[in-house]
């Protein structure tokens, strides 16, 4: 049975292949059926890979080429719980872009259904990979794809620039990764990332290893979308069609930060020992202004496309910190957030297409109210997510919120608590502050397609239930977290075959006494913002110069110009390489 | 140490950049970010570069005669098969980005002032 | 930002990128000096076990062969995006073809042009299918010869008019072919596991080094992606060319800004 490593990729990419074989010749909806059917199957074998996994890793050499004295001759699928949980998000998200497809998006072609398939199988293969260069290859897959789909609307110059600026910066941050990669083959003769540690924990880092750290950095930073790094999915994430958008927000930033953790894990952590506190600081300061100031922007804006853009960057950053903790904890906590927090972002642009906010041709549509079982539909998922993103107990977004805090106090990071509860509360808040504008919003209603509600109510309240259901997967992610950071068992696992015993699990995984009053605080806060109380008095209090020519300033410096963007990325490189290098010797 | 191919490497990553900030022509930056590419054409292949090596084909020498690194161009084809990709995709947006604006002028692109 | 204070920023930026860079180049081996082991064990290996004398196509069809893959699907789902983007919009229809530069009618191609294009054409494509059967042997390989052969295509379409290139393939044939290309290399990839071995394992007889009928699945995976890249490029060539010089807008003109 261990043949089933490659299909989770190989599945969804015959699938696409089939789909262009035959889209003109068959009628659209059996073109989705069909999508939809290779997503399921997709589904399924990442989880037959999650259940196979649950003792040891399997390691896959394509081409039958096992490492010869432990030089690695093929490419290796190193499928651990981490990866194949990853899988098996990205296959639930696809399968609710393509389900909400035909109705949020203006008449898609079958091509586009190839290309949900084609991200799913790079998205897979990204998480399931064990070989570096493999890994940008599948990350260019994705970013080809995405990019495609981006660009749909192409009446709309919006999405077009949007499309542009989303392709040319992940480009640039794909060849960092290359050059990152190009780096560490010289060094260390090696393209497979067990082979890559093993030998850079023999002759520890020098200049171009760390160099070729804050590039790999970097790259993935620029795909996890946080700051400096974000200015790209603020554009892209306001004009792109609504599936994209869901895909975008549930998995694919969080893949980055998957990105930055396997290459941590598997290549740096043994050469890296002693220095790492200096890793830990800098991800962490990171993941903190990601929330602070993205949590912050989302309230200040007013689309709510863009509002939703800047609680993707914030809670992303999130995910980052339980990351930067470099701890089994942090990692558990950060993969139970993700899921929770991705399934239910998804379910929240569900809500958007709902209330009738799908920009078309590139303007707003916010007068333009739709029926009202589509509206009250809307406004529930909105108030529902709402509460979600501010970390209600009742779903995975408020154990793993929970569980980053813990793994973050314990790493000596208290004020990373601080701005966690923060961009919570105020990204909650940002999200309630949506439903209750929207209510008082009025205008001539929109031709609806009478039905296409309820079907997008179902797939937002699916997305709502795994959410919460993973708060039942606790110990289950503590295991998982346990063997992803274990970095010695993994080389050997890959090298030579080794089977190790997992090594000891973190905690146990019941949400403590003061991380659940600050999970309820966020809470409060949240529906205080969203309520509106919060805006209309600050706006009475503060003085109009100063507060406009702050806003002017944020405004401009977010709209959408591609020179811009290129400029950032360059800052953010040269600043991490500059961190890294200064505190390396 | 023979720094040259490394420096051409690293000239073109800094020029192609510059070229991506500072453009006032989509064409431009869409070319300026295939220069980007290049400069990790040359990289890899330097990387694997063996003084005296022949060229790994051994259809008409001896298995035993000393190669240069297969393995990077192998990457590069790689590379330059997504690079020519990445840039038809880019190339088609701008197509359609003159159609409806009639601008190619990144700066008059971006984003009205709005809420 | 400005463009004058983006320079000064991105020059400050990329200054100390260079400088780290630079820096990482002085702790490499020095240029000429490849020490890996990857590449001698391959190159060892890819003559005697799999009997493929171009180690490059050895590593990239039969070593790596799955970044090979999904190098092809990202060519896939390229020509898939430029289709979608470059799609008929519904205020856009199909007319004359006439020179955009000024507005005159296409003068008609040159004898010259003609005889040459005509006269390349079949030693192009012939020169591409050599490429592609004989990626094994000699430099080159499914993604080369693909080129050479979409070359051959666009060949024609320099000798004659747009016409004579839109009517050898319709849209659907091309886009068919590619399909076939690409699930042909997962395919063959499957026979590894269908003969229950892994995917991609070279299950094929080797063949006697240095004939064309060697190297096991690697000649057949070639023929695979060169039928995609060749599709899939003049795909791309019709598709931007139908663009520019085929579509009219049925309305008014875009709004100049």
């Amino acid at each position: 049975m261990t043949n089933i490593a490659p299909l989770p990729v190989v599945v969804p990419l015959v699938g696409a292949a089939a789909v262009l074989f035959a889209h003109l010749i068959v009628p659209r909806r059996v073109v989705q059926a069909f999508a939809m059917a290779a997503v399921l199957a997709e589904i399924c074998l990442a989880a037959v890979l999650i259940h196979q996994v649950r003792s040891t890793s399997i390691v896959y050499w394509f081409g039958g080429w096992t490492p010869r004295g432990a030089v690695a001759l093929g490419i290796s699928f190193t499928v651990d719980q981490i990866g194949a949980g990853a899988a098996l998000l990205a296959g639930v998200v696809s399968a609710a872009a393509v389900a909400v497809a035909p109705s949020t998006m203006r008449d898609p072609d079958g091509i586009v259904y190839a290309l949900f398939l084609t991200l799913l199988a790079a998205m897979a293969g990204f998480c399931l990979t064990g070989d570096l260069f493999n890994m940008f290859v599948f990350f260019e897959l994705m970013a080809v794809s995405a990019f495609a789909l981006s660009a749909y609307d192409t009446r709309s110059p919006d999405a077009l620039r949007g499309a542009l600026n989303f392709a040319i910066t992940n480009s640039i941050g794909a060849f960092l990764v290359l050059i990152g990669i190009a780096l560490l083959y010289s060094s260390t003769g090696a393209l497979n990332l067990a082979q890559i540690g093993h030998q850079l924990a023999r002759t520890g880092l020098d200049n171009a290893s760390t160099v070729a750290l804050s590039l790999l950095l970097a790259g993935f930073l620029i795909k996890a979308a946080v700051i400096p790094f974000h200015f790209w999915l603020i554009d892209t994430a306001t004009t792109a069609p609504t599936p994209l958008v869901m895909i975008l927000a549930g998995v694919l930033d969080t893949l980055g930060v998957y990105g930055v953790a396997r290459v941590y894990w598997t290549v740096f952590a043994s050469p890296l020992a002693a220095d790492h506190r200096a890793v830990q600081f800098m991800l962490v300061a990171v993941g903190a202004i990601s929330a602070l100031v993205a949590g912050t922007l989302s309230i200040l804006f007013s689309d709510p496309r863009r509002r939703m853009a800047f609680v993707m960057v914030a809670h992303t950053g999130i995910v980052l910190i339980g990351v930067a903790c470099l701890s089994a904890r942090g990692v558990a906590g950060a993969a139970i957030y993700a899921v929770g927090d991705g399934t239910v972002k998804a379910a929240l642009f569900i809500g958007l297409a709902l209330i009738g906010f799908e920009t078309a041709h590139g303007q707003r549509q916010d007068h333009d109210v739709a029926g009202s079982p589509s509206r009250t539909a809307g406004l529930a998922v909105l108030i529902v997510g709402g509460l979600a993103t501010a970390g209600l107990p009742l779903f995975a977004t408020g154990l793993g919120k929970a569980s980053i805090e813990k793994a973050a106090a314990v790493a000596g990071f208290p004020w990373a608590v601080v701005a966690i509860v923060f961009a919570a509360a105020v990204t909650g808040g940002a999200v309630l502050n949506i439903a209750s504008t929207a209510r008082r919003a009025t205008g001539p209603r929109r031709d609806e397609h009478a039905c296409a509600w309820v079907p997008q109510l179902l797939v937002a309240s699916i997305l709502f239930g795994i959410s919460a259901l993973t708060t039942k997967v606790g110990t289950w992610a503590a295991t998982a977290a346990g063997r992803f950071s274990d970095t010695l068992a993994y080389q050997q696992r890959v090298l030579s075959g080794a089977a190790t015993s997992p090594a000891g699990i973190a905690t146990r995984y019941a949400t403590t006494f003061p991380w659940i009053v600050l999970d309820l605080l966020s809470v409060a806060a949240a529906i205080v913002l969203g309520s509106g109380l919060a805006q209309n008095t600050a706006r009475r209090l503060s003085p109009s110069p100063m507060r406009s020519g702050i806003w002017t300033a944020i405004r401009r410096v977010h709209d959408g110009s591609i020179g811009d963007s290129a400029t950032w990325v360059t800052l953010g490189t040269a600043g991490i390489a500059l961190v890294l290098a200064t505190t390396m010797h | 140490m023979n720094l040259l191919p490394f420096g051409v490497a690293l000239w073109l990553f800094v020029v192609g950049l510059y070229g991506i900030v500072t453009s006032r022509n989509l064409l431009h930056q869409i070319i300026s970010l295939s220069v980007v590419q290049a400069s990790t054409y040359v990289l890899l292949l330097a990387v694997g570069y063996r003084t005296g090596g022949a060229a790994p084909v051994f259809a008409d020498i001896p298995t035993s005669r000393a190669t240069v690194d297969p393995i990077v161009q192998a990457l590069t084809l790689t590379d330059v098969v997504v690079g020519a990709t990445v840039s038809a995709l880019l190339l088609a947006v701008a197509v359609q980005i003159h159609k409806r604006t009639g601008t190619l002028d990144p700066e008059n692109l971006r984003r009205r002032p709005e809420s | 930002m400005t463009i004058r204070v983006r320079r000064v920023v991105f020059l400050i930026g990329v200054g100390l990128l260079a400088v780290m860079l630079a820096r990482s180049v002085g702790a490499l081996p020095h240029f000429g000096a490849y020490r890996g082991p990857y590449g001698d064990v391959v190159s060892r290996a890819s003559v005697s076990e799999r009997h493929i004398t171009d180690v490059v196509t050895a590593v990239n069809f039969d070593f790596r062969g799955f970044d090979t893959l999904g190098e092809e699907f990202i060519f896939f789902a390229a020509v898939l995006g430029v289709a979608l983007i470059l799609r008929p919009q519904t205020d856009e229809g199909v007319g004359h073809v006439i020179d955009c530069a000024t507005g005159r009618a296409v003068p008609p191609t040159s004898d010259a042009v003609r005889v040459l294009g005509l006269g390349l054409t079949p030693p192009t494509v012939l020169f591409g299918i050599y490429v592609v059967v004989h990626g094994h042997l000699t430099p080159g390989g499914g993604f080369q010869g693909g080129v050479i052969l979409a070359t051959g295509v666009l060949l024609i379409y320099l000798a004659g008019e747009f016409d004579d290139l839109h009517g050898l393939y319709s849209d659907s044939a091309l886009e068919r072919a590619e399909a076939v290309g690409a699930a042909g290399f997962i395919g063959l990839g499957l026979l590894g596991v269908i003969a229950g071995s892994v995917f991609l394992d070279n299950v094929l007889p080797l063949g006697r080094t240095g004939s064309v009928f060697s190297a096991g699945m690697v000649p057949l995976i070639n023929l695979s992606v060169g039928l995609e890249i060749a599709a899939g490029l003049v795909l791309l060539l019709t598709t931007f060319l139908r663009q520019t010089i085929v579509l009219r807008r049925i309305e008014s003109p875009a709004r100049r800004p």
